[in-house]
């Protein structure tokens, strides 16, 4: 029985690097209270002699702060919200450099949190990419829709074709533009970005500044989509009439692919001191062509 | 003298549990589902009525209660008397606290009622026919997109994904009456009347209920969510849309 007590009595003598932590009770700020605080490293490396115990818990506060408030994992949805945050001016600001000749890089930027590190400080965000490519599909869903159920079925007053085929063939039509649009924006400019690095067109401390950028970039060269694939639908509605209108088809499309490449060249190679060609931009070319192909042969 | 001796039994505090998903203020059942060792049994019947997954009540019972507490959520989330005194009174902080909000979207996050609505929507929309399983897929996908943009954009707001599924799936209610309207009754009502002006009508009303519970839909989610502003509303509004123009369209 004595041993038992004397066990008992040992668990409170273990030394858990516990003692102290609670003894926040003058005029010294509690550490674990105050979410913005943060011990400098200079003031952990030299302890205060007068009080030993009571230096294992800011080490443990300055590391664990650190890394857990300053930085985000990617695996976390709360990382990705950075590049969702946006107003309104921003965003109107972005979509009119988006079409405009001359688009330039100061309106697709802005200051990011204080939590960011110094190379990431500007942010680029990726709302436009989602929802700018969004559009895209829905445009082009809408209007063909949209002509139809006007003008067949509210101006003429007849159904034309099979209901079925009809509804299989915009579902469908539907799937594709999706996987095209979003597939090309958010899957191209990774390998984009791999080509970028790997031929040396891309240095540290130009415009773009990760993957990520590259995406947005990408995003916003969409914008020009928009009208084109509209004009386009209403085109593609009598493209089986007139070879004229095939003609406006292809020069729309052109334009459409001209304009979106055009943003894009002029954003990678913003900051550079002169511009050259390079394979990464080739390649890139390439895929902005067989994306605007696919567009004519499968979507339209 | 033994290790019981010096350890003093745990004391369990009772559980504060909700027994009837909307009701959160039913009386503790501890007092008539125990056990003879006076320990309360959360699976054993009592004669609460407000007290859910029971297995002796009849099935008609359980569906009218979750129908009534689906209908009870509508009525805070999307009837057209929104927003009720009741939810400006859950939602506003009264002393610039917003825990209240958070908890009172947290809180009522049930999936029950999106899946009935995008059955239905998806049922309305195919014909029960060869797109149903992809209207179905489709419609969860939007509604997991609506709540991650939701998520997304407002990072400060303590509310959970699953919920803002849950309240997007609410705000389909409309939608699925649009479905239910474009897709059934009126090319039912219309059947009669033959030629080129029953069509127009058709999709004149069509068009008119789409756009009326796009309206209804995109009132809704705003309000519920605090959306507010372009960037936030937009995308919303476009998800809302594609469902809409599906079902008007096809």
């Amino acid at each position: 029985m004595a041993t038992t007590h004397s066990d008992n009595n040992s668990f409170l003598n273990i030394d858990d690097d516990l003692e102290g932590v609670d003894d926040f009770l003058g005029d010294e700020p509690n550490p674990f209270e105050d979410p913005n605080n943060v011990i400098a490293s200079d003031d952990v490396s030299k302890p205060t002699p007068a009080a030993p115990a009571a230096t294992p818990a800011p080490v443990i506060a300055s590391d664990d702060a650190n890394t857990k408030q300053g930085k985000l994992g990617p695996g976390l949805l709360n990382y990705y919200s950075r590049f969702f945050q946006l107003d309104t001016h921003e965003l109107q600001e972005r979509l009119v450099n988006g079409i405009s000749f001359r688009p330039t890089m100061d309106p697709m930027k802005k200051v990011g949190d204080l939590e960011d590190d110094s190379e990431s400080a500007a942010v680029m965000d990726l709302y436009g990419s989602v929802w700018i490519t969004a559009s895209v599909v829905m445009s082009r869903f809408i209007v063909v829709g949209g002509l139809q159920l006007v003008i067949n079925e509210l101006v003429q007053g007849k159904k034309l074709g099979s209901v079925e085929e009809m509804r299989k063939s915009e579902f469908i039509n539907l799937i594709h533009s999706i996987w095209i649009f979003f597939g090309y924006t958010f899957g191209v400019p990774f390998v984009s970005w791999q080509l970028l690095i790997r031929d040396g067109s891309w240095k540290k401390g130009v415009a773009l500044g990760d993957v990520h950028d590259l995406i947005s970039v990408y995003g916003y060269g969409n914008v020009v989509w928009v009208p084109v694939c509209m004009i386009m639908a209403g085109l593609d509605r009598y493209g089986s009439v007139s070879g004229v209108i095939r003609i406006l088809e292809w020069v729309t499309l052109c334009f459409g692919m001209c304009k979106s490449g055009f943003f894009i060249y002029k954003m990678v190679n913003f900051g550079q001191e002169e511009s050259k060609v390079s394979v990464s931009l080739i390649v890139m070319f390439c895929f902005h062509v067989v994306f605007s192909l696919l567009i004519k042969f499968i979507i339209f | 003298m033994s290790n019981q001796d010096t350890i003093e039994p745990d004391f369990i505090e009772p559980d504060s549990v909700s027994y009837g998903g909307l009701d959160s203020t039913a009386p503790a059942p501890a007092t008539s589902a125990t056990t003879a060792g006076g320990e309360y049994n959360p699976f054993e019947t009592t004669t609460n009525p407000v007290k859910r997954g029971t297995l002796d009540e009849p099935v008609i019972s359980t569906i009218k209660r979750d129908i009534f507490e689906i209908n009870a959520r509508l009525r805070q989330v999307v009837y057209p008397h929104f927003p009720t005194r009741t939810l400006i009174s859950s939602t506003e902080p009264p002393n610039g606290s917003t825990e209240v909000t958070s908890g009172d979207i947290s809180v009522h996050c049930d999936l029950w009622a999106p899946l009935c609505f995008i059955i239905l929507y998806a049922l309305c929309v195919s014909h029960a026919k060869s797109l149903f399983s992809s209207l179905f897929v489709s419609c969860w996908f939007i509604l997991l997109v609506m709540a991650l943009h939701l998520k997304l954009t407002k990072p400060f707001d303590n509310v959970s994904l699953i919920s803002y599924v849950s309240l997007a799936g609410y705000c389909l209610f409309p939608q699925v009456i649009n479905a239910a309207l474009s897709q059934l009754l009126f090319p039912l009502a219309f059947k009669t009347i033959k030629g080129a002006w029953g069509i127009r009508i058709l999709t004149f009303l069509k068009i008119v209920c789409l756009v009326l519970c796009l309206m209804w839909s995109l009132a809704s989610i705003s309000l519920v969510t605090k959306s507010k502003g372009f960037v936030q509303v937009y995308p919303l509004g476009l998800c809302l849309l594609g469902l809409g123009w599906l079902s008007t369209i096809l």
